[in-house]
């Protein structure tokens, strides 16, 4: 069948598929425990399957009414949700609470019609609606408030530029491209979205409860960058790229809380949509696997999945850096000013400092002390998402994020892989079982209780969430006046 | 014991995995298996540093990852100097030219001289950190300085394997090219093992080698 010409009905259930889930799990909330934890890994699978094929049907292009399937907002969201998903079904045992999964449904389920929304007021509706699900998820752990100022200041902020767009534009289509300050609103309101601060927004509770969220803000961020933020910004690139770089640096010596580690490639990937912008969909995905990954880390303690977020090889980050790096390099050297080459040269002399720094980091989770029990659903998650990882660093063009690689490329990368897994599972049966040999006493570290300003930020995510309202509220009505929608 | 301990069972099939998968990588774009660039070689070389560093002390896995650092940015002047990361274009490039070090302008010619002294330092940092016993480990190292030192040489010796020649010229080509290789590859090898053991050593090396870099990337961007 040709995507292009999917039946309209598979185009809603791929819209709409996550919210009949949602439905579904409120009304299985009676059940007894025992069979709540099957509903959810049931509904975690449908979920994925759900988001893998919004991830691939954006490839054909499909509309249904107001809606299209465009492949790389598709890609995105479908990767985002699915992570999500991926999350609700690695915890399904250990916290078998339905309202839960039935949040990420209907944030899924927002976060797809958003990706797929030609016009500006429902995608803004849209938003507000991951947005609400993503907030009362995070509103159980100890940093509610900075959880919920992250996703409120993002989606107030992106609403404010929209409103200000709208009022000059008077144009209904969400915009392929906004300029002006306005610009640099979206760009701030994606930056909070997809998690660029650390321990707050979607890594508020760092790897505890809620951050099923996270996934799906980071595809909403994400969205926001691909259209209307896409662009070349050396500076901006630059600027992240140092940032990036001393994050993992310090992570790497102090800090220990997972809220801070998963915002290190969240920069990155920033930095690397501001030098190669055709790479958003490719290090979106990444990133989304690495955090997810980071996300599952105390309860899977995993080695090699780790290396996800420093996006080496056989990493599906690797081909975007790469990409960035080259484009970088090459503006450098073509640049006619001395001005004009610094922030690409810049990027270019950091870039292998982040790799390493990044290198230093993995190093300390991988040898960190015991921490709690490990949960087998959450290792086996853990060794999906490095598979899926690996299958898109020798496949980039399977999931149209990037070209196909040469075919010698493609044997050197498989056999790489293959024989280096060999040499592991040699060296480990060499080695014997024990894996309870002395290591750094490092457990991964909860976020801590909100501090004492914890009022003042509950009270600033207040007003951020009216003005998000509000600005929806008042294109709605503009909206309705005119008799568009 | 801090050269001769093994890597925690945990880890140990990790840091083999990684440090042979790197290896084949670095070995494929090295020898031409497949068209490759600057940035992609660097990427093997990481996957082999975060191999290594997983069986090392912090202090040590500190060091190794500034070694592995210089090395690239060693790697990224010759890039610099021929205007490509692509490691075909620098072969064909080197083929007509000869080697960036004795190539004019005199400026460029010595800042690829400085980034090829960094470069080798870097290596003999890199290949100076913690050692693991054990024949497979030992055999790896070796395998790692000689893919070291092919890149060093690739990017700073003159031609590598010329493509399209006839067979005679092709068997000299390889044959200076990897005896180039196994010399620099021993030399620096040796001079690891030597400062191993001499933690004060490596930090002045690493200070040297970073001054070393940071006139030689000076030098060429003053050209460019």
């Amino acid at each position: 069948m040709d995507l292009d010409e999917l039946p309209d009905v598979t185009v809603v259930l791929l819209l709409l598929g996550h919210a009949a889930i949602a439905v579904l799990l409120l009304l299985d909330a009676l059940a007894p425990p025992k069979l709540r934890t099957l509903t959810l890994r049931v509904a975690a699978g449908a979920g994925i399957v759900l988001s893998l094929g919004l991830a691939i049907a954006g490839r054909g292009s499909p509309e249904w009414r107001g809606f299209i399937l465009d492949a790389d907002r598709s890609l995105v969201a479908g990767t985002a949700s699915a992570c999500a998903w991926l999350l609700v079904g690695a915890r399904a045992r250990l916290l078998p609470r339905v309202e839960r999964g039935a949040l990420v449904g209907a944030g899924a389920s927002g976060l797809a019609l958003l990706a797929a929304g030609r016009w500006l007021v429902p995608s803004l509706l849209f938003a507000l609606v991951v947005g609400a699900a993503a907030v009362v998820l995070l509103l159980e752990g100890r940093r509610r408030s900075y959880a919920w100022f992250g996703v409120a200041a993002g989606l107030a902020i992106a609403t404010a530029a929209f409103t200000v767009w709208w009022l000059d534009a008077e144009l209904w289509e969400l915009p392929l491209a906004v300029e002006g300050w306005e610009k640099w609103l979206v760009v701030a309101a994606a930056g909070l979205l997809a998690g660029g601060l650390p321990l707050t927004g979607a890594w508020a509770q760092g790897a505890a409860r809620g951050s099923e969220a996270a996934p799906l803000l980071v595809g909403a961020g994400f969205l926001l960058l691909l259209r209307p933020a896409a662009g070349e910004q050396p500076w901006v690139a630059a600027s992240l790229v140092v940032l990036a770089t001393a994050a993992y640096a310090w992570c790497a010596v102090k800090e220990r809380k997972i809220g801070t580690v998963t915002a290190c490639p969240i920069l990155v990937a920033l930095a690397v949509s501001f030098v190669a912008p055709s790479m958003v969909p490719a290090i979106a995905v990444a990133s989304l696997l690495a955090t997810t990954v980071l996300l599952l880390m105390p309860a899977a303690r995993p080695t090699a999945p780790v290396l996800l977020f420093t996006h080496l090889p056989l990493t599906a980050g690797f081909g975007a850096v790469v990409v960035a790096g080259e484009v970088a390099f090459r503006r450098a050297v073509d640049a006619g000013e001395v001005i004009d080459a610094v922030p690409w040269s810049v990027v270019v002399v950091v870039l292998p400092a982040m790799v390493g720094a990044s290198l230093l980091l993995a190093r300390r989770l991988i040898l960190r002390g015991a921490g709690g029990p490990i949960h087998s659903d959450a290792r086996v998650a853990t060794w999906l998402i490095a598979g899926a990882s690996l299958a898109l660093a020798l496949f980039p063009e399977a999931l149209l994020i990037g070209d196909g690689l040469p075919s010698r490329e493609i044997l050197l990368f498989g056999g790489a892989s293959l024989l280096g897994l060999l040499t592991a599972v040699i060296v480990r049966r060499r080695a014997g079982s024990d894996v309870s040999v002395p290591l750094p006493d490092e457990p991964l570290a909860s976020p801590p209780a909100g501090p004492r300003f914890a009022r003042t930020v509950a009270a600033a995510a207040a007003l951020f969430s009216l003005i998000a309202v509000a600005g929806a509220a008042y294109l709605l009505v503009e909206g309705l006046k005119l008799g568009f929608l | 014991m801090r050269a001769e301990a093994l890597p925690a069972p945990t880890t140990a099939p990790a840091v083999a995995g990684l440090r042979v998968a790197g290896s084949i990588l670095a070995t494929g774009y090295l020898v031409g298996a497949a068209p490759g660039s600057l940035l992609v070689l660097a990427g093997a070389f990481a996957l082999i540093t975060g191999g290594r560093v997983l069986a090392m002390e912090t202090r040590d896995a500190a060091l190794s990852t500034i070694a592995f650092l210089l090395i690239s940015t060693a790697l990224g002047a010759a890039a610099l100097r021929w205007g490509t990361t692509s490691l075909h274009e620098w072969r064909e490039i080197q083929s007509v030219f000869g080697s960036p070090v004795i190539l004019e302008p005199q400026i460029a010619a010595i800042g690829c001289g400085l980034a090829a002294a960094a470069g080798t330092l870097g290596l003999v940092l890199w290949l100076s950190s913690a050692r693991i016993a054990g024949r497979g480990w030992t055999l790896l190292g070796l395998a790692e300085a000689a893919l070291g030192s092919a890149a060093l040489v690739t990017a700073f010796w003159g031609p590598g394997v010329p493509d399209g020649e006839g067979a005679a010229e092709i068997a000299i080509a390889l044959g200076r090219w990897v005896g180039a290789t196994l010399v620099l590859g021993a030399g620096t090898y040796f001079l690891g093992r030597v400062l191993n053991h001499r933690p004060a050593v490596r930090w002045i090396v690493a200070g040297t080698a970073f001054v070393l870099v940071v006139v030689a990337l000076s030098l060429l961007a003053s050209e460019l």
